[in-house]
């Protein structure tokens, strides 16, 4: 009996070491199992030389435990479904691909430590990762030295390209899906500056965020240039879940709406505390205001009026195939990370064709030179712009809120 | 200028009742078992989403929500204290090992959720007509605030009566002592620790559900039981009333340095009074505290 509650408990430690530790736990193949089972798994051996040829190696580093997991785990899916058509279409190139995802807990340290691994031990010849800035750009010097294309979602224009130094690109970090944080502030403070009468802009964001900060210098240049005002600037950290000392400083500053690029979970405790507070106040923000921001609210009515700009609206009739599927294979609604997923993994496969191997320079070529046009979730037309690593020409759809319920507006580009 | 501190004040105790929810539970095992139990946070996440799974599945209102999510908090903590402290308890293991069991079913728990609702956030449903008070004009204090103000006062209250007025009260003191001797007294040590986990778990159940519906449902929920633990160690390590005054403080520290120096500043700020209060005052607000394990 003695021994058998020892191995209970060792058991139980051991999976409990695992599950907190996903750095390392690779899943073997993204066809085995959901996204989120695989950051469970125990670490898997690296596949034999002879049966890695006869396969495409495709790295995944996301957040799957750590305090971004729901992103992470969003795009992570998306990754894998568009893998797991792909594979059952005949694969690229006539080869399967095989997938294999890292959890980085949202630390940079954990994500270089997986991109040293993709690249010298399973061989991987591109890498789809995360949409945080701060953790992409840690990828920057060690993806020049390896040579392993990165495909993420960044806004921060810094994570793709050298913009407060010489201006060229990193060779092998590319922004896929969306256009940059700029030049998304830049797209809402021009809607807003022309279609409203606000002029008095209350600022707050979170400062540890290199997808906010950027954002809001793109922000705070457009809106003064335009003539309007900024009241006031709070921000706030991560991990912080009360703001209502940031409110009540923004409640007294006479500010006509708050421009607020934070992410879902930031946005939904902000203002609901916000109602709580009596403070009735338009808002400006980024596409974390789309699609589940408003369901997440006890009462979506607190949003009297806001405004936004999104890559893509999830209640677009062209995405119901895709948000059918994702519900079906992964049990949770599709969310704008998963669709941002899912499409770099379609930009990847379109290089991979171009290239006509997966040898990892040649994909990096096909990236720069080859993608254009391509039908995606998020446009018809997309172009990958080699001189920016960055999406060409890509716009965004603005939308409005009025008492809780979504209307869409225009499409602008930046 | 007055009714924003005012606001201030009223926003910190709101903010400092989520802290002794979390810290009653958390130092009502610290008490008894002389530990710090990481665990406490694994069941407040996961009974947080099964209060979620509750209320989509059977459309239940607050109050029955509650009841039911508290009888599973508490049986998940019995689980937890029988798969991960028992067995140490009986060989009287170190005080490490409690402290590494604690920690990893915490993670444990946790990377459940994870696992399961890992892609989305969730929120529970609207359960009152109205999300906050207006006190005055520019003064407001939000419903959920005011029910976790009233469960901590109401939980420490009824944790004081059950500890010093009842025969199970007595029992859990007299293990808090010494278990060999209450032992040998008569008492059913096992039963009385799945007892005492169990209120902890209920604790721990009603702090997440609250903590669901003030923030948002989501895994990372269960990193506020170290602004629990903190609290606790303010108010008086293992001193029950203490986790309601440490919280308060904790609360009203976070929201005065926020408005003072900023949110970048505020974490190193609020630590550095705390270190300075307990070189002054090392047993905490209370005055009591309970020598630790670990």
């Amino acid at each position: 009996m003695k021994k058998l509650m020892a191995m209970a408990m060792a058991t139980i430690m051991v999976l409990s070491l695992f599950a907190g530790c996903g750095a390392g736990s690779a899943a073997p193949a993204a066809t085995q199992a959901p996204a989120a089972t695989q950051a469970a798994a125990p670490a898997a051996p690296a596949a034999p030389a002879d049966t890695a040829a006869e396969k495409i190696v495709i790295g995944g580093i996301n957040d799957l435990t750590g305090n971004r997991s729901v992103t992470g785990n969003a795009i992570n899916n998306g990754v894998t479904l568009a893998i797991e058509e792909i594979n059952a279409a005949g694969g690229i190139l006539g080869k399967q691909i095989d997938y294999i995802i890292y959890d980085n807990k949202n630390d940079g340290q954990e994500t270089i430590n997986a991109y040293t691994r993709l690249a010298d031990v399973d061989k991987a010849s591109a890498v789809i990762t995360t949409d945080s800035s701060g953790i992409f750009m840690s990828l920057i010097e060690v993806s020049s030295e390896k040579g392993v294309p990165v495909l993420g979602m960044p806004s921060d224009p810094r994570a793709v390209m050298d913009t407060e130094g010489t201006g060229e690109v990193y060779p092998y970090c590319f922004l896929t899906g969306q256009c940059n944080a700029p030049q998304q502030a830049a797209i809402i403070a021009q809607y807003v500056a022309e279609n409203t009468d606000m002029k008095k802009a209350a600022l707050f964001y979170d400062q540890s965020n290199a997808y906010a900060v950027a954002y809001m210098n793109g922000f705070r240049d457009l809106w003064t240039s335009k003539g309007g005002e900024i009241t006031i600037e709070q921000t706030c950290n991560a991990t912080d879940q009360d703001f209502s000392t940031q409110l009540s400083k923004i409640k007294a500053s006479g500010a006509e709406f708050i421009c607020t690029p934070n992410p879902t979970a930031q946005l939904v405790i902000m203002v609901q505390q916000a109602a709580q507070l009596g403070l009735n106040i338009p808002y400006v923000g980024a596409q974390d205001m789309s699609d589940p921001f408003l369901s997440l609210l006890d009462d979506p009515t607190v949003v009297s009026k806001a405004y936004f700009q999104s890559s893509v609206y999830m209640g677009d009739p062209s995405l119901d195939d895709f948000c059918a599927n994702y519900e079906a294979r992964f049990g949770e609604p599709a969310t704008i990370k998963a669709v941002n997923g899912y499409d770099s993994m379609y930009i990847l496969k379109a290089a991979i064709e171009a290239a006509g191997s997966d040898d990892r320079n040649a994909i990096k070529n096909a990236m720069e030179a080859s993608i254009s046009n391509l039908d995606l979730l998020c446009t018809d037309s997309y172009t990958e712009d080699g001189t920016t690593h960055s999406p060409k020409d890509l716009g965004m759809a603005v939308y409005e809120i009025t008492d809780g319920v979504l209307e869409y507006k225009d499409y602008l580009q930046p | 200028m007055t009714y924003y501190y005012i606001q201030l004040i009223i926003n910190g105790i709101a903010l400092g009742s989520v802290y002794s929810l979390i810290a009653l539970g958390f130092t009502l095992i610290f008490s008894v078992l002389k530990f710090s139990n990481f665990s406490h946070g694994g069941v407040m996440v996961v009974s947080a989403y099964f209060a979620y799974i509750v209320c989509k599945n059977w459309n239940l209102g607050f109050v029955p929500m509650i009841l039911v999510t508290v009888i599973f908090g508490g049986l998940l903590s019995c689980l937890a204290q029988l798969i991960g402290f028992e067995r140490l308890r009986r060989t009287k293991g170190s005080s490490m090992l409690f402290f590494v069991s604690s920690s990893n079913l915490g993670t444990l728990l946790q990377n459940i959720v994870i696992l399961m609702f890992a892609s989305s956030y969730y929120s529970y449903p609207a359960f009152f007509s109205k999300s906050y008070f207006q006190i005055t004009e520019n003064l407001t204090i939000a419903v959920t605030d005011m029910i976790m103000l009233g469960l901590s006062a109401a939980g420490i209250l009824i944790l004081m009566y059950i500890l010093y007025k009842t025969r199970m009260g007595i029992s859990i003191r007299a293990l808090s002592m010494d278990s060999d001797t209450a032992k040998l007294m008569g008492i059913n040590v096992s039963l009385v620790m799945a007892l005492t986990f169990f209120i902890s778990g209920m604790l721990a159940a009603i702090a997440g559900v609250l903590c669901g519906m003030k923030f948002l449902l989501y895994p990372q929920l269960k990193d506020l039981v170290m602004k629990g633990m903190t609290a606790s160690i303010l108010g008086g390590l293992g001193n029950i009333s203490g986790a309601l005054y440490g919280g308060i403080l904790l609360g009203l520290l976070e929201v005065f340095m926020t408005s003072f120096v900023g949110s970048s500043l505020q974490p190193a700020c609020t630590f550095l009074f705390a270190i300075i209060f307990l070189i002054f005052r090392p047993q905490g607000i209370s005055g009591k505290f309970v020598k630790e394990k670990v």
